[in-house]
């Protein structure tokens, strides 16, 4: 109800009237009423006067109905929004056990326990950045379910690129990266079984708002970055998100209809990797290299300075000079 | 040549069919053989042998549930460098119980026993880098 209020000033762009928003929502002019007071009371603000009825005058930086009225397609159909939870993906990963359909996203404004690979902490400060984890029922093969994970990164680059008009880059697999500093990363958690995949959650962590001298522990002060320091201002997680939810629904369709050439080759454009030469740190293994291209799963192939090709499945990525 | 480079040869090599490998190289030569890869029944025969008497060895083997991966990636036995592992030779394991997580490009792929049973043997060290289809655990199931 909320959202198609929204939506009503929105299209609308002017006044709206109390009888006519009662007659649309068939409910009375005293209930609309209601609804002004709860929306204001979620940061929006809303000019009311006699005669003329409600105008929408500013959105908050964030608001779950908003962007509600902004999702048209599968992925986001359903969004489950949580003030503060441990993890995203826990809770999606539950939510999937328990039959949520494809498409489901969990939105946090808060973690207490962000998950990184390996049961690192991903760090989740309250109310500036994306905390979002999307449930998929995909219909592929188990053995391309690393396809999910290169999906997942085009979508979130080429969404922060469209909302806010920065240069986001991939390094190999799926960080976000602005001039060399991590903006964001994606965990995958899957559950398959012999017959294929069940679901895969995809955790999407971007940091939008946070200022990372203040709200980052000192080891990664230096080597992360936000929207917001990129472009010196306050940005609307609400649009960002939108935008890589409608990014994910087009990517997705791509690879199930287009298969991975066009996927990949996006990827590839976006890559600050291949061509570069790397060092990878997987579990005690360290290798250093030039990256050279990525296999048909989406591993990283680096070329040793022996001339050898070495696959790599895992690890972390650190460019050198 | 560097061991390094002898890693990366033996890893490319187990992704073909090639048994043997000889090469030549500013006057180092290297030859690299290996043994065609046992399938998992083969695998299990000596586990079993070593308690049971040789005429049931057969009829107990069948029995055995290989678990094997369904993605190419890396052999996790616990949820994180710090935790304890999900499961141990002689672990009672339920249906549905996590018993390894194979990681493939921060995909990270939670593998659940298929059976209530028993794991008879772990066939993977933690870390190391496993094929699609590679058997992963013997379960003895009850």
């Amino acid at each position: 109800m909320l959202n198609e209020i929204i939506n009503m000033f929105k299209k609308k762009g002017d006044f709206v009237s109390g009888e006519e928003m009662s007659k649309k929502l068939g409910i009375t002019r005293a209930a609309i009423w209601k609804k002004i007071k709860i929306l204001r009371g979620a940061g929006y603000k809303i000019q009311a006067t006699p005669a003329k009825g409600y105008k929408l005058i500013k959105s908050p930086e964030f608001s779950v109905e908003e962007l509600r009225t902004l999702i048209r397609g599968d992925i986001g159909r359903e969004i489950i929004f949580f003030e503060s939870i441990g993890s995203t993906n826990t809770a999606a990963l539950e939510l999937a056990e328990k039959g949520a359909p494809h498409g489901t996203v969990v939105i946090a404004d808060r973690q207490a326990k962000g998950k990184g690979r390996l049961g690192r902490t991903w760090v989740s400060p309250p109310r500036s950045n994306i905390y979002m984890s999307v449930i998929l029922r995909p219909e592929i093969e188990t053995e391309d379910a690393t396809l999910l994970t290169i999906m997942a990164a085009v979508s979130c680059a080429k969404g922060v690129m469209k909302s806010t008009g920065l240069k986001a880059e991939i390094k190999w697999p799926n960080d976000l990266m602005i001039s060399s500093k991590k903006l964001g990363g994606i965990l995958t958690e899957m559950k398959s079984d012999p017959d294929g995949i069940v679901f895969a959650v995809i955790g999407i962590g971007i940091n939008v708002n946070s200022k990372t001298k203040k709200d980052f522990p000192p080891d990664i002060r230096g080597i992360a970055t936000s929207i917001r320091e990129e472009l010196g201002k306050i940005q609307s997680r609400t649009f960002i998100i939108a935008e890589i939810l409608k990014e994910t629904e087009h990517w997705y369709r791509v690879l199930l209809t287009g298969g991975r050439k066009p996927l990949f080759d996006e990827w590839k454009r976006l890559s600050s990797t291949l061509g570069r030469k790397v060092r990878v740190t997987a579990g005690d293994n360290v290798f250093t290299g030039v990256a050279e291209d990525i296999d048909r799963g989406g591993m990283l192939i680096l070329r040793l300075p022996s001339g050898m090709l070495k696959k790599i499945s895992s690890g972390d990525v650190t460019m050198l000079r | 040549m560097e061991l390094e480079d002898l890693k990366g040869l033996i890893e490319l090599l187990k992704e073909t069919d090639i048994t043997e490998l000889q090469i030549e190289k500013n006057g180092s030569k290297v030859k690299i053989k290996r043994e065609k890869l046992l399938s998992s029944i083969e695998m299990s025969k000596p586990v079993v042998a070593q308690e049971k008497p040789s005429s049931e060895i057969s009829e107990e083997t069948q029995r055995l549930i290989t678990v094997t991966s369904p993605i190419v990636g890396t052999f996790y036995r616990a949820s994180s460098p710090e935790a304890e592992p999900f499961v141990q030779a002689g672990s009672r394991v339920k249906k549905g119980q996590v018993l390894c997580i194979i990681e493939a490009m921060k995909l990270m792929n939670e593998i659940e026993c298929e059976a209530e049973g028993v794991v008879v043997r772990a066939l993977v060290e933690n870390g190391q880098s496993v094929e699609y289809g590679e058997p992963l655990f013997l379960i003895e199931p009850v």
